[in-house]
């Protein structure tokens, strides 16, 4: 790891630009910064175990002079009189229904005196900034299902996890921390939903996120007059490579047994230890992966055939007799030991995850195919995470594949040009950008009934549906791409297609910073959650395509892991916004801008230091002074 | 050394000089691009060691005169390096896209600058007739109309109402894949001629209206009439003064071909075409910074050749041309 004094040892180049930034190369280039350099920061937490995630980290947080000087500011008392700064807002630009709904959000919180600035920034600009906490005061992020997220613990630790880089908006809850490890050890799924629940319980009281909508739903077409017996899974649709239920159970209604599907993009890499979005999905169909989910995101048995739980640490997994890889051998308990093995050894790309808290496998029964996995804690994941992430790799084809092909250590730079595994669909002709073939399996467990799908790439959604409309394709791969209500309307024309909603469990929130004033004030952010209207976001933004959300969490209504119970969502009500604020010492200036309580206001001074809902402990940042 | 040598290596200095400036150019603006591009290819989930890691294995960690050096060394020699994200050579990714891009613009410059070239003859030699009139108007309104609104509305035509062409891709599912094999199949021509159509549509506006122009030039030379005075026919005359007039089109298709190339990116994201222009945009979305700084280069390089080749030619073609 880079030296983090930054003295004797090269500058990597995100501190060396910043640098430049914050001193008088700033004058030079203008465009990446003009932060003045910061004094020494004083900046402290309350509790010193989360003091590594905030000065652990080469060029960001602490050692970011821009995110010391902007959270400097932030942690500042205000002074007599101070005015509530403007909200800052960092919304990508390739996605106008948000920036619509700000515009109205924007509007109504002038009637509160709260001033936005809303920026529209490209896709890779929004990433670095959110990344580098640099994105304003609040992080806006959707969430679309994928397998890995079906268990709860993707979003509820990545959002809101104390010491988690992606908690954007810094909260740090105590108790909310302790139910977030205790459910990463409890072993047993009735237990662990208890918890989860609970945790769900603590974000939803302590205003932490905001859900602005449940949804967009997921909207699709296909062609009915060549397919029938499409299968909804929830949360994914009819045609999506993460959920592929519908690949495997559709029937054709003509002569043609081979299913054309539109995406628009197609593999970045075929080596599955180097996967982007892409080939994670589709390497599901070409991987088996040793559990699934159903329908309605039930795990369910896949490549093993079931599992055993010892103890809390330890299962015996059974593997489904009779399986075979693409190219003819039998898949074995020794296949599936070397993968765990291979795993461990070398750098695991995306199974870094869902493996690092194996502790080691031994196979105890290899005619029936049983592994004993033991992991190095008491493990909740089991089921919905480690079962649903790793694959079984071949053998006698990985077992010297580092060496031959001289890459290191690191199994990202494998060449795999035909990936071999046991899953439903074989890879079979593939043109990079442009067209990949996935031949049905026949003899595997689960086995298609169509004969083969070509996948082929067109960029663009109007152009897939332009295709769909004259019958190029059957449908649209649904993982990243789905309709607009309006678009489907368009589609609904044409005679042979049909629409198809599917319930979703996305959801698009918002996070304030939570670390900073003004949201560091409880009724401050009780006060700002009557302010959005999600009415407008779900039904003129996204054109009625989704659900005005119930409940601020993550695990929204429909996924398994939802809490029914939790605290009802703070209605859209500016006249309670201003009589909150009111209550809570705020004033307004002659031009209607709203004013911080009074320095001397014992009651916000002891909310803005105690940030959470009284009955919690905050860890987080302090104010200084 | 005759003048001549003495312009040619003038020309390639100053050609070394103009490709140092566009690498140094690419290299700050590809450092001031934002998105920290590790921030893209490691997992939500890797510790900062883990980041840390991946940063040296790609030389993000060195010092930033180091990763100049290295860089401009590299690209001299066409060692692009590996993408981040396609795990493969740069080289073997451009290797492949330039050629899907010639695939599309070399048919369709062909057919522009010789269908161009003969009716803007024609039209020239027929000043003030409605021939005229109607290619001037015509090419006008092709020139002006941007080729991705022609391309949209061909498809929508041709291949979405009518189903008469193909919407996209070079071939067919399943078609052909090496290269000969490729042009030489039916497939690869009826999957080239929606946009290759809408290319010619745009492209042959240049030469039309440039002969056009060059032949109203040469119309009223001497030698016309010396040649009219033998008693030469119509077509021959014609014939001759064209060849006279084709000396601007040599600069103009150098330049042209340089920006047909590199301008083709909304006709291959409409038409689904996996060209170099199909996988910048795809490299700078991704901050795939080896296969956008690779694909720049190529396109500028391609650009300046071209430029350097109309110069030269344009001495040898016209006898009148000195460089003393």
């Amino acid at each position: 790891m880079a030296d983090d004094n930054g003295i004797g040892t090269p500058i990597d180049r995100r501190s060396l630009l910043m640098l430049m930034a914050a001193t008088a190369a700033g004058a030079a280039f203008p465009g990446i910064g003009g932060e003045a350099a910061a004094a020494e920061p004083a900046i402290a937490v309350e509790n010193e175990k989360y003091r590594r995630f905030y000065d652990g980290v080469s060029g960001y947080y602490m050692k970011d002079p821009g995110w010391v000087a902007e959270t400097t500011a932030r942690l500042t008392w205000p002074k007599a009189g101070e005015v509530v700064p403007e909200i800052g807002v960092l919304v990508q630009s390739n996605e106008p229904s948000r920036i619509d709904a700000f515009r109205k959000w924007s509007a109504d919180a002038v009637q509160l005196g709260l001033k936005y600035n809303v920026q529209q920034v490209s896709e890779a600009r929004w990433l670095d900034l959110i990344q580098a906490h640099r994105h304003g005061d609040i992080e806006v992020h959707p969430a679309i299902l994928r397998p890995e997220r079906v268990d709860p613990a993707e979003w509820l630790v990545s959002r809101a996890y104390g010491p988690d880089r992606r908690n954007y908006g810094e909260w740090v809850n105590e108790q909310y921390d302790a139910l977030i490890d205790a459910q990463t050890k409890e072993s047993d799924p009735a237990k662990r939903l208890e918890i989860v629940r609970a945790a769900q319980k603590v974000l939803a009281e302590d205003l932490y996120i905001t859900q602005f909508g449940w949804g967009p739903s997921i909207i699709e077409a296909y062609n009915a007059e060549a397919w029938d017996g499409v299968t909804q899974t929830r949360g994914f649709g009819i045609a999506s490579f993460n959920g592929f239920h519908s690949f495997l159970k559709m029937q054709p209604k003509t002569a043609r047994k081979s299913v054309k599907v539109g995406m628009t993009a197609l593999l970045e890499t075929t080596n599955l230890m180097a996967a982007g979005n892409n080939m994670r999905s589709i390497g599901r169909m070409i991987y088996d992966r040793l559990a699934y989910f159903d329908e309605n995101l039930n795990i369910v048995p896949w490549a093993a055939e079931s599992w055993s739980r010892l103890d809390d640490r330890t299962w015996d997994i059974k593997l489904r007799p009779g399986m075979k890889f693409h190219d003819g051998k039998p898949v074995t308990v020794k296949d599936l030991k070397f993968t765990f093995d291979f795993m461990q050894k070398w750098e695991r790309g995306i199974f870094w995850t869902a493996n690092r808290f194996l502790d080691s496998t031994e196979i105890v029964d290899e005619a029936n195919g049983v592994l004993r996995a033991r992991f190095k804690q008491p493990y909740g994941q089991f089921e919905s995470y480690f079962m649903q992430l790793n694959v079984i790799l071949p053998q006698h084809i990985w077992q010297n594949i580092m060496q031959e092909q001289g890459v290191g250590d690191n199994p990202r730079q494998l060449r795999i040009d035909r990936p071999i595994g046991s899953g439903p669909f074989r890879f079979g002709r593939h043109r990079k950008d442009t067209e990949l073939q996935l031949i049905a399996s026949k003899d595997h467990f689960s086995k298609p009934s169509v004969d083969e799908i070509w996948v082929v790439v067109i960029p663009t959604l109007d152009g897939l549906l332009g295709r769909l409309e004259s019958q190029e394709i059957d449908f649209i791969e649904s993982s990243d791409t789905t309709l607009r209500p309006s678009q489907a309307k368009q589609a609904e024309k044409s005679r042979h297609i049909k629409l198809v909603t599917t319930p979703d469990v996305n959801w698009l929130h918002g996070v304030c910073r939570v670390s900073c004033l003004p949201w560091r004030d409880f009724e401050f952010r009780r006060a700002w959650h009557h302010s959005i209207d999600r009415d407008f976001l779900v039904n003129v933004a996204w054109e009625g395509a989704g659900r005005i959300p119930k409940s601020n969490t993550f695990l929204v209504d429909g996924n398994p892991w939802n809490n029914p119970d939790l605290p009802p969502l703070p209605e859209f009500d500016l006249k309670k916004a201003r009589e909150i604020l009111k209550a809570a010492g705020y004033s307004w200036r002659a031009d209607g801008r709203l004013v911080y309580p009074a320095p001397t206001d014992a009651a916000f001074r002891e909310r803005v230091t105690r940030v959470s809902k009284p009955g919690y402990t905050w860890g987080g940042l302090k104010m200084l002074g | 050394m005759t003048g001549f040598r003495r312009y040619v290596v003038r020309r390639l200095l100053l050609l070394a000089f103009v490709v140092w400036c566009i690498l140094s150019i690419m290299f700050v603006l590809f450092q001031l691009l934002p998105g920290d591009p590790t921030a893209i290819f490691v997992d939500d989930n890797f510790s900062p060691e883990m980041i840390d890691r991946q940063k040296q294995l790609w030389g993000l960690n060195d010092p930033l005169w180091v990763q100049y050096l290295r860089y401009v060394g590299n690209m001299l020699t066409f060692d692009f390096g590996n993408s981040f994200f396609q795990i493969e050579p740069v080289a073997h990714i451009m290797a492949d896209k330039v050629q899907n891009t010639c695939l599309m613009i070399v048919p369709a410059l062909i057919v522009s600058v010789v269908l161009g070239t003969l009716i803007g003859a024609v039209a020239g030699w027929r000043r003030g007739s409605a021939f005229e009139q109607a290619t001037v108007a015509t090419s006008l309104f092709l020139h002006s109309v941007p080729s991705f609104f022609v391309g949209i509305l061909a498809l929508m035509i041709f291949a979405y109402q009518l189903r008469w062409l193909p919407s996209g891709g070079m071939v067919g599912l399943g078609g052909p894949e090496g290269l000969w094999e490729m042009i030489a199949s039916r497939d690869y021509w009826v999957h080239l001629l929606l946009p290759g159509l809408v290319l010619v549509s745009r492209e042959i506006t240049g030469p039309i209206l440039l002969l056009r122009s060059s032949m109203l030039e040469v119309k009223g030379s001497d030698f016309l009439d010396i040649l009219r005075a033998k008693g030469l026919s119509e077509h021959r005359i014609i014939t001759h003064a064209t060849r006279n007039a084709l000396l601007p089109l040599v600069t103009y298709v150098a330049v042209m071909t340089g920006l047909l190339f590199q301008g083709q990116v909304l006709l291959e994201i409409i038409f689904a075409w996996p060209g170099i222009g199909r996988e910048l945009v795809q490299a700078l979305n991704d901050l795939d910074y080896p296969v956008a700084q690779a694909a720049l280069y190529v396109m500028a390089l391609v650009t300046l050749l071209l430029n350097l080749v109309a110069d030269l030619l344009y001495g040898v073609i016209d006898p009148r041309v000195t460089y003393d």
